[in-house]
């Protein structure tokens, strides 16, 4: 494996990683393929540059050699200038290699053997024509430049071939090369640099915010101090806030373990303090009253656990990964079944009002009934209890556009209205009958708000109370 | 009515012991699984009180390798578990009938005696309910041993409460059974056998309610 690849699968990775390291490491990866491209790019232009300059002292010395050929005596005569020589000398190191053909491309002098053919050239030459090729085992650049003479005697091109070694032009190519990468690292690292510092002072405001959260607990209701940086500044309003939130249901919890100690404590010192009576009492028989005292405080103590944990289920079951599609009218049958069936040996009579469409909701079934459980046993406990009228239970499910309704309605004395939003607290009694645990409504409304329903209390009616849940339509409760 | 009740807390298996042998039942009380298990492989009991945590193999386990091997006694569950989901799986593995603790000892009765009512209604002629009795071969019904006059519709009606305790019966399920296709029935004459059958058996253990709305439920409340 490569060393990117190396570092690809390092980077995508799903282990811990360091933010600094990471961007560290992408910028210089980035940087780097930056650097490759632009030294290309150099490489040529340096190239190019050493190339145009060398070319144009081989071009004034070929120009200044063709003006020493001339015909002379119907001959051609060849005379070269000592300035071509000078011309070259521009690199002094090199070596220059020449060649002169007469109009008939005869070798009229210099090197004979040299890599540039003539046969390869244009007849008619006007602009010079530059090749490279290795010569002796060193690189030379030739110029190929004709002169037409025109004499009665000699009519024609000569040709001259004029070759110069690179060591010159490769040195300066190379001075310019090595500049041009220099300054470019000098900038990349420099940019790496300030990226560094960029990221820790970026970063800062993470160590700071862990500091402060180290140093004070979690139970603290200080909040966090503010901070003059904008972009900071929504992260800890929403520590803040979260803290906020956990804080108010930790308190919320606190109530409710406090209230449920006491709730669970009063029945169990009655009925304790019932059975000390009984056993100091000096009469040998236990009256059976007494008896039937301490049955009647232990059953209603039993049914303030039961319904204490139905609702601590119900609030802990809020998790909506467990709702699915439900049929309503399905639910209130078998709720209504079970409460006939439980309630038979009483006078209740309990009614049914079905929908006139199919009423399908999101939620938990269990918690549903439940709560709908707890509330068709409120309505036994605090319906009519008169011996001349019947108790009647209407449970009705309504389809509407914006919701779907269950009511639960009694003929009982029902609850005034002032008290009405009171009812729905935890171990609040209203009404009449003070007999119950004061949760059935708390339960039901916590079973309605976690289905992002509603409770509400009315009077129906029948004349008593009137219980209404409203549980939001399957695609909206999606949406919410 | 022969019950086998499996029960680690002392306790309560001792309360739950002498409340049933004072009603006359025969019941046998054993603290695990394993013990359970080796007295149904002998002897023929009616129905089983099985708590769901015990040492050792579970309530669950139990009542699992019970039904895997096709033996259908009746089986009630008993827990104290606060999850709602227990009373769930309970049916789901095959109980009969479940009850969370801190349960009436007279419920734990009347469930047991259903359960036998309904496991022996499949195999006798007699049903009992409390004080009413009904013979589905010679059709005699008996509340308090008194025979009791009934209307070959009534009677058909009281076997269908009888066979269908404790279930929503709707009006048409009760049309459809005592009315066949030729018998033109008003709404009302359903309502009205119903009236009659109700006021025949007044003093009866056995409770026919009506949910308007929904249906008929019978019930015996013993």
């Amino acid at each position: 494996m490569s060393t990117i690849e190396k570092i690809l699968a390092l980077i995508s990775s799903s282990e811990e990683y360091s933010l600094r390291q990471r961007m560290l490491t992408r910028t210089a990866l980035f940087m780097c393929t930056v650097l490759a491209i632009l030294s290309v790019g150099v490489w040529h232009y340096a190239n190019t540059s050493a190339d145009y300059s060398y070319d144009r002292l081989l071009s004034s010395a070929s120009v200044t050699m063709l003006d020493g050929i001339n015909v002379a005596k119907n001959q051609v005569h060849i005379d070269l200038p000592y300035s071509a020589f000078e011309i070259l000398q521009l690199a002094p190191d090199d070596k220059v290699y020449y060649a002169i053909y007469g109009p008939n491309a005869d070798f009229l002098s210099g090197y004979f053997d040299l890599p540039v053919k003539l046969t390869d050239q244009q007849a008619d030459l006007i602009e010079p024509h530059y090749a490279l090729h290795t010569y002796k085992g060193k690189k030379v650049r030739f110029i190929v430049r004709q002169k037409r003479l025109s004499e009665r005697s000699v009519a024609g091109n000569v040709t001259i071939i004029l070759g110069q070694t690179t060591l010159a032009r490769d040195a300066q190519m190379r001075d310019t090369l090595y500049a041009a990468l220099t300054t470019l690292m000098v900038v990349m690292g420099t940019a790496l640099l300030v990226m560094w510092i960029a990221i820790n002072r970026a970063l800062s405001p993470l160590n700071w915010l862990s500091s402060q959260l180290k140093t004070q607990s979690p139970m603290d209701k200080q909040n966090l101090p503010t901070t003059q940086m904008l972009e900071v500044a929504p992260l800890t309003q929403a520590i803040n806030d979260y803290r906020q939130q956990w804080l108010s249901a930790l308190a919320a919890m606190r109530d409710f373990i406090a209230d449920a100690s006491h709730q669970i404590r009063t029945a169990q010192a009655t009925t304790k303090a019932q059975l000390e009576i009984a056993l100091t009492s000096d009469n040998e028989q236990i009256d059976k009253n007494t008896i039937n005292e301490i049955y009647k405080d232990h059953t209603k103590l039993t049914r303030l656990t039961n319904q204490l944990l139905a609702h601590a289920t119900i609030v802990h079951r809020g998790d909506r990964q467990t709702f699915s599609v439900l049929t309503m009218q399905k639910i209130l049958q078998d709720v209504i079944t079970q409460a006939v069936r439980d309630y038979a040996h009483t006078d209740i009579e309990f009614e049914y009002v079905p929908p006139h469409n199919d009423v399908q909701i999101l939620g938990d079934e269990l918690v549903l009934k439940e709560a709908l459980r707890n509330v068709i046993d409120n309505a036994v406990q605090h319906g009519s209890h008169t011996s001349n009228t019947t108790a009647i239970i209407r449970i009705s499910l309504h389809y509407r556009q914006e919701n779907h309704q269950v009511w639960v309605e009694d003929n009982g004395p029902g609850i005034p209205e002032s008290m009405m939003s009171q009812a729905l607290e935890r171990f609040v009694k209203v009404g009449r009958n003070t007999q119950g645990s004061g949760l059935g409504l708390a339960i039901a409304q916590s079973a309605a708000l976690t289905h992002r329903g509603q409770l509400l209390l009315s009077k129906s009616e029948l004349g008593g109370l009137a219980v209404c849940f409203s549980f939001p339509h399957i695609m909206d409760a999606n949406d919410a | 009515m022969r019950v086998l009740l499996t029960e680690d807390n002392q306790g309560l298996a001792q309360s739950i012991v002498q409340y049933f042998s004072e009603m006359g039942h025969a019941i046998d009380w054993v603290d695990s699984a394993e013990k359970a298990e080796s007295i149904l492989a002998h002897d023929t009991i009616e129905v089983l009180i099985l708590d769901v945590n015990l040492p050792g193999k579970s309530g669950f386990e139990l009542l699992t390798s019970l039904r895997s091997r096709k033996n259908s006694i009746p089986v009630l569950i008993l827990t104290a578990r606060a999850e709602v989901d227990d009373r769930v799986s309970a049916l789901d593995l095959g109980a009969d009938d479940y009850l969370v603790k801190p349960f009436d000892l007279r419920e734990l009765a009347a469930r047991c005696r259903a359960l036998v009512r309904r496991e022996r209604g499949k195999s006798d002629n007699e049903i009992h309910c409390g004080n009413l009795s009904f013979n589905s071969a010679t059709k005699v019904v008996k509340v308090n041993q008194e025979i009791i006059e009934l209307r070959p519709r009534e009677v058909q009606m009281l076997e269908l409460f009888l066979t269908h305790l404790d279930r929503m019966l709707t009006k048409d399920d009760i049309a459809n059974r005592l009315y066949n296709f030729d018998e033109a029935y008003t709404p009302n004459a359903v309502e009205q056998t119903l009236t009659r059958l109700r006021k025949q058996l007044q003093g009866s253990t056995l409770i026919i309610k009506t949910v308007r709305g929904l249906g008929y439920l019978a019930h015996v409340h013993d």
